[in-house]
């Protein structure tokens, strides 16, 4: 019964995605797409979203972040409950619209990339309290990194529209500079402390666990540590005046590259770090 | 049941004309108690491109020739043929597009709606105008709301202020430095307060005249050290050379620790260094730039008429039926009222109460069935002049 609840609640999360994201389509293209609807719609996406995972920890008593799939959901989900927060607070409505299709496209390809794998889901034994922290402050992390990427598309494409000198056929949809800036600046701080966080209770736990330094060469943690180490140089850049604004924007954008590449290395390379 | 305007606006009279006809906030109370007389029900609506006349009678005609010689008295005008007059739907549809901008001197401007409103406050309204005006204000909402019709900036200054906040999240706690108090500079100082902005630095030749921009003022070559402070520049002012040089913006932005900077060059020969564009962080923007933006979004508007004119049309036909529908409703109840109280009298002489219970049942079902066809024909055909008109004058119901 709870299988098909969890099932049923992700399908329908989906659903909800694609329609958010078809939206998404028409408020770029024509600015026409209303926005309590769509904030309502991405709502009951991450509201399925999380019931799915609740209910599939709650069946089988682990934290529901074991396998590609899991995590894909949980990332992308906290992704966009951040985006929904920040536009309801500050209105930031292209934010919204900007991180939907990538949940609606990463989700279904962390599922297909599960099943593809050939590893069953959902098999792993539960984590203790100290991992389960770290997932939760690494994925936490890695959401606000993926809103930094957007925010630093929206303020590209914003700054883009100033220079041409153009009336802006996008301005009235995107937020001012100053804002995007802010938004990606709270985004890579805030992103870069969990991965801190995420990181510490990570080598806690491994020292704990395993007697042998081998978990330390592992590709994983060594493309997270430079994922960490990326992001904390584009913190020290932002704080130089001649950094601010495009430069540290992009800088954060690139960073990104190390987010996938660690992704990456978890699905194909690790021996150690890698998902069921 | 009549509604008509007669009046004249920017396309009819030049200035001269406009300005003679038009009717300060302290003389309309007095201009509409004195063009009561030409109908029940009175707007007078007076704006700087046009003065027009509303009249409304929810049971006659109005005569609109009379109203206009009226308005014309009061202000001591000739009336030459300047003036257009429109009655019922065409008025309609006249006041709903007045009220969404679309008659306005710059295309879907939406300060017409407040003058909008305020004329029907200060206006002898009744049953007519008051579903009429509401209906326009609320089309007018539509209108801007379902189309681009108000998109963009209009004019420079307009547009000056929507770019810088493209840049900054609020204007109110940017500082604005302005050189040159000119006309523009006047101008534009208007179109960033309007849009939130305080804090102003004034840099001009005569001090007095920088004094009456309000804000601080500098002298024209205390430009470069106060440069830092400010987040928006606007220059406009005759000058052979530009006077804000590329260096004097990089050192600013040093001590600004790169917080971007928008110039708003308005001065013809250009008043700032045009490679100051290439600086990070800092948005130059000169005359033609400005304009270029102000026709797009003229463009841009033009391409909205369409939309709009739907919603006018479509929110006319609904208005001038839930009116026409109102009066008739009025008349079929009035000519029921009127067959009762004509079978009452009669069932009035009878004494017996059996008997006269059972005469008035009847007298009621006869009176229905006559007038179920009448009833059902004036509802299928209810324009004033037709059927509706007739049963009004034939039996004298009001």
């Amino acid at each position: 019964m709870s299988l098909t609840i969890e099932t049923g609640l992700m399908y329908a999360g989906m659903v909800l995605y694609i329609v958010a994201a078809l939206m998404s389509i028409r408020y770029f293209s024509t600015g026409n797409a209303s926005l309590g609807v769509g904030r309502a719609i991405v709502l009951g996406a991450v509201a399925c979203h999380l019931g799915a995972l609740v209910v599939r920890g709650s069946r089988e008593g682990v934290f529901p972040a074991q396998n590609l799939r899991d995590f894909g959901v949980l990332t992308l989900t906290l992704m966009t409950a951040v985006a929904l927060t920040l536009d309801l607070a500050k209105r930031l409505p292209s934010l919204l619209y900007g991180v939907v299709p990538l949940a609606a496209i990463g989700i279904p390809l962390a599922g297909v990339i599960q099943r593809s794998s050939g590893a069953p889901a959902g098999e792993t034994p539960g984590p203790s309290v100290w991992t389960g922290l770290h997932i939760i402050a690494t994925t936490a992390g890695y959401a606000c990194f993926l809103i930094a990427f957007v925010s630093g598309i929206i303020y590209v494409a914003a700054q883009r529209e100033l220079r041409d000198k153009s009336g802006g056929s996008m301005s009235s949809r995107l937020p001012s500079l100053e804002t995007a800036l802010r938004v990606n600046f709270a985004c890579v701080l805030i992103g870069f402390l969990l991965l801190t966080a995420g990181i510490l209770l990570g080598y806690l736990y491994a020292r704990g666990e395993f007697t042998d330094a081998a978990w330390r060469l592992d590709p994983k943690v060594i493309f997270t540590t430079a994922t960490w180490l990326c992001y904390g140089v584009v913190l020290a850049l932002t704080l130089r005046p001649r950094w601010r604004g495009r430069r540290a924007v992009i800088a954060s954008m690139v960073s990104f590259v190390s987010v996938i590449l660690t992704l990456w290395a978890s699905l194909a390379w690790t021996q150690f770090h890698q998902y069921p | 049941m009549s509604i008509a305007v007669v009046g004249v606006n920017h396309r009819r009279a030049p200035i001269e004309v406009r300005e003679r006809l038009a009717f300060s906030a302290t003389e309309l109370p007095g201009a509409v108690e004195r063009l009561a007389v030409e109908a029940p029900e009175i707007v007078l609506l007076s704006t700087c491109n046009r003065t027009e006349l509303y009249l409304g009678d929810a049971e006659n005609g109005v005569d609109a020739d009379r109203a206009r010689r009226a308005l014309c008295a009061i202000k001591g005008v000739e009336d030459a043929g300047i003036f257009y007059t429109f009655a019922e739907r065409q008025a309609v549809e006249h006041l709903f597009r007045v009220t969404a901008g679309l008659d306005a001197m710059v295309l879907g401007e939406t300060q017409i709606i407040g003058q909008v409103r305020d004329a029907y406050q200060a206006g002898r309204t009744g049953r007519v105008f008051n579903t009429l005006f509401q209906r326009a204000l609320h089309v007018a909402g539509r209108v801007h709301s379902e189309t681009k019709i108000s998109q963009g900036g209009a004019s420079v200054p307009a547009v000056a202020a929507r770019l810088a906040e493209r840049i900054f999240d609020s204007l109110e706690r940017r500082r604005m430095l302005v050189v040159g108090a000119g006309e523009m500079g006047v101008l534009t100082v208007a179109a960033f307060g309007h849009r939130g902005l305080k804090d102003m630095i004034v840099a001009n030749r005569t001090h007095e005249r920088a004094a009456a921009l309000g804000g601080r003022t500098i002298a024209l070559d205390a430009i470069d050290a106060t440069l830092p402070e400010a987040d928006i520049v606007v220059s406009c002012i005759e000058a052979e050379r530009p006077i804000i040089g590329a260096d004097a913006v990089n050192r600013s932005l040093r001590t600004r620790r790169g917080d971007p900077m928008l110039l708003i060059d308005l001065g013809v020969p250009r008043n700032i260094d045009p490679a100051i564009a290439r600086i990070e962080n800092v948005y130059l923007f000169d005359i033609d730039d400005l304009q270029s933006i102000v026709g797009q979004t003229i463009l841009e508007r033009q391409s909205e008429i369409d939309s709009t004119s739907s919603i006018i049309l479509d929110e006319a036909e609904q208005f001038m039926t839930m009116l026409n529908n109102a009066w008739v409703e009025d008349i079929i109840r009035q000519l029921r009222d009127h067959f009762h109280l004509i079978g009452q009298e009669e069932v009035a002489k009878t004494t017996d109460p059996k008997l006269k219970a059972e005469i008035e049942d009847r007298l009621r079902r006869v009176i229905n069935k006559l007038l179920h066809s009448p009833t059902v024909e004036l509802k299928r055909d209810f324009k004033p002049g037709t059927p509706a008109e007739i049963v009004r004058r034939m039996f004298g119901l009001k």
